[in-house]
């Protein structure tokens, strides 16, 4: 019989930390800018329908797979993505499966970091009323536009770096502030870096949206030429099931939107990414699971529905018109980086709630980065033998690298959009699919409800295993092809004829690549040290 | 706004806001369940 190799091993001090650490790994841009866009765009109030409906058959199960197999391999003594599919699959090829456990939330990490610089930028900015200075009403839509393409450089590849003289203008002082911060909470590890971090950045965010949202909802009618522009109105267009040329029934017919729910709900909820699973094995054996993912759900869909869903569009409504309002909502970065920024320096304390709204969506953006740096971090210490300095001076290259590729071929922002769609959004359905059978079809439906509801706080009823099983699944893959034959068959933004024409997207694919196989590589060293370890661990 | 605009606006407000206070009140009144730090054998 093998001695059981035992070590003490990082883990969460509370379980209001684990539930910080997730929710804030799952609150994003994408709860204040993405879904009321989405929502907007599809008859608001319809869209709720199929919205809650993918939440229950598919964010939930998805979630709570996610929990149970990270708990399950980190009691094992597993924290990567790679280890943890080793332990539940034995089979030769599950930890280079796990490998897309790091591709993602590495990428991700490259480009969203800059995203989070431009938060930070724009709340100093807003604050300082450096993006009007000197301009009239008439010239803030062209202001808004001209600063957001020089901040990011989306004009011109290498714009942002070559700047000079005024590079201090452009984001990367503030790309250069959040690297530091990012690296700095994971060198502290789990307790003193993530989990301190996260329990008093969310609250904040909360605070901060509050703040604002109160301010919206006192705003009334500020445009005394255009009374229609007011509060109810502003919230009708967000929340008003159907239109004059639509009605609610026959929103509930359209397709697109029950498949831009269910994407909404799936990349809100950050399933598929391979960092909660990371997150979930540094619980001890008989910490609570059940509850603790409910509520970091809930977290995320309150920040969304609740708070996201009653600002953002509502206030653009209100200052720029249902027009206007219209024209941002297909577009995160337009409607948070160009028209936010006009409705703010129109607003009564506009530049103080603008600083207050970017502040929370920086924060936002950086309790999830921090998120996406934890998994790989997690292998290169479990499977490489390194320590906490070398792990997190081999990934800040990694990354560094990665983000200055971003920042130099930011012409039409094409590298960032690149790996959003490569990454950011293809493999995380495969990444979800591979999870979702692996709880369902190995590790079996009996031993993962056993596993959901040991320690659990609250009891986890056997139906939701028989949608883990069969309903996720079949609704994931019908999300996931759909999808998939709408992205190649586009006439516009088909990034497959894009990959084909576009120099700057296939030296990006490339990088990915080579990414890829790097922590292949990794993994397969990983694997060889494991084996060894185990075969030194028999009598 | 109308009738149907406010019952699904209050109705999904409502619904996630009760939700996620009834999951915090529940973390903060229920006693947490742990183990020894060791884990099990690597298996």
């Amino acid at each position: 019989m093998a001695r059981p190799v035992l070590k003490t091993r990082e883990t969460w001090a509370t379980r209001l930390g684990v539930i910080m650490a997730v929710t804030g790994s799952a609150v994003g841009l994408g709860n204040f800018l993405r879904f009321p866009g989405k929502a907007a765009a599809y008859e608001g109030g319809a869209f709720m329908v199929p919205y809650f409906i993918a939440l229950l058959l598919l964010g939930l199960p998805i979630a709570w797979a996610e929990w149970s197999m990270g708990r399950y391999g980190g009691v094992r003594g597993y924290n990567s993505l790679p280890g943890i599919f080793r332990v539940i699959w034995k089979n030769r090829i599950s930890p280079y499966l796990g490998a897309f456990g790091l591709l993602i939330p590495v990428v991700i990490y490259m480009y969203y970091v800059y995203i989070e610089a431009w938060c930070l930028g724009y709340a100093v900015k807003v604050a300082r009323g450096d993006l009007f200075a000197g301009a009239g009403p008439e010239q803030y839509g062209e202001r808004s536009a001209e600063f957001f393409r020089n901040f990011t450089g989306v004009a011109e590849n290498g714009l942002a770096i070559s700047q000079g003289t005024n590079w201090l203008d452009s984001a990367i002082p503030y790309l250069v502030l959040c690297f530091a911060l990012n690296f700095l909470l994971i060198y502290r590890g789990l307790n003193k870096g993530i989990e301190w971090f996260c329990k008093w950045a969310m609250p904040a965010l909360i605070v901060c949206a509050l703040i604002v949202l109160v301010r919206v909802l006192t705003l009334g009618a500020p445009i005394a030429e255009r009374p229609e522009q007011n509060l109810t109105n502003g919230l009708g267009f967000m929340w008003n099931p159907g239109t004059a040329n639509i009605s609610f029934w026959q929103s509930l017919g359209n397709a697109q939107m029950w498949l831009e729910a269910a994407g909404q709900i799936f990349f809100s909820l950050s399933v598929g990414f391979g960092i909660i699973m990371c997150y979930a094995s540094y619980l001890r054996q008989n910490d609570d699971i059940a509850l603790s993912s409910i509520t970091s759900a809930a977290g995320n869909e309150f920040c969304e529905v609740a708070l996201g869903g009653m600002i953002t569009i509502p206030v653009a409504f209100i200052f720029l018109g249902a027009a206007a309002a219209g024209q941002y909502v297909g577009s995160s970065f337009d409607l948070g980086f160009k028209a936010l920024p006009i409705v703010f320096e129109h607003m009564p304390l506009g530049r103080f709630v603008g600083f207050v709204f970017f502040t929370l969506l920086f924060l936002a953006a950086i309790t999830s980065s921090l998120s996406m740096l934890q998994p790989a971090i997690a292998l290169l210490e479990e499977g490489c033998g390194m320590t906490r300095r070398t792990s997190v001076a081999v990934l800040g290259l990694l990354t560094a690298i990665g983000s200055g590729f971003v920042v130099y071929f930011s012409k039409d922002l094409m590298a960032l959009d690149t790996m959003d769609f490569w990454v950011g959004s293809l493999c995380i359905f495969i990444l979800a699919t591979i999870q979702v059978l692996l709880f369902g079809w190995v590790m079996g439906i009996d031993k993962g409800h056993e596993e959901l509801n040991r320690g659990g706080a609250i009891r986890i009823p056997r139906l939701v295993m028989f949608i883990i099983k069969y309903v996720a699944p079949v609704y994931l893959l019908a999300i996931f092809f759909t999808w998939l034959y709408q992205q190649a068959t586009a006439e516009k933004g088909n990034y497959f004829m894009t990959l084909k024409s576009n120099s700057t997207a296939q030296l990006t694919v490339g990088f990915i690549v080579l990414t890829l196989v790097f922590f292949m590589v990794v993994v397969a060293r990983s694997v060889k040290r494991w084996e060894r370890r185990e075969r030194e661990a028999q009598p | 706004m109308t009738t149907g605009g406010w019952a699904i606006m209050l109705l999904s407000v409502g619904f996630v806001t009760t939700l996620f206070a009834w999951c915090i009140w529940k973390v903060l009144t229920t006693n947490r369940k742990g183990g020894p730090d060791e884990h099990e054998p690597r298996t």
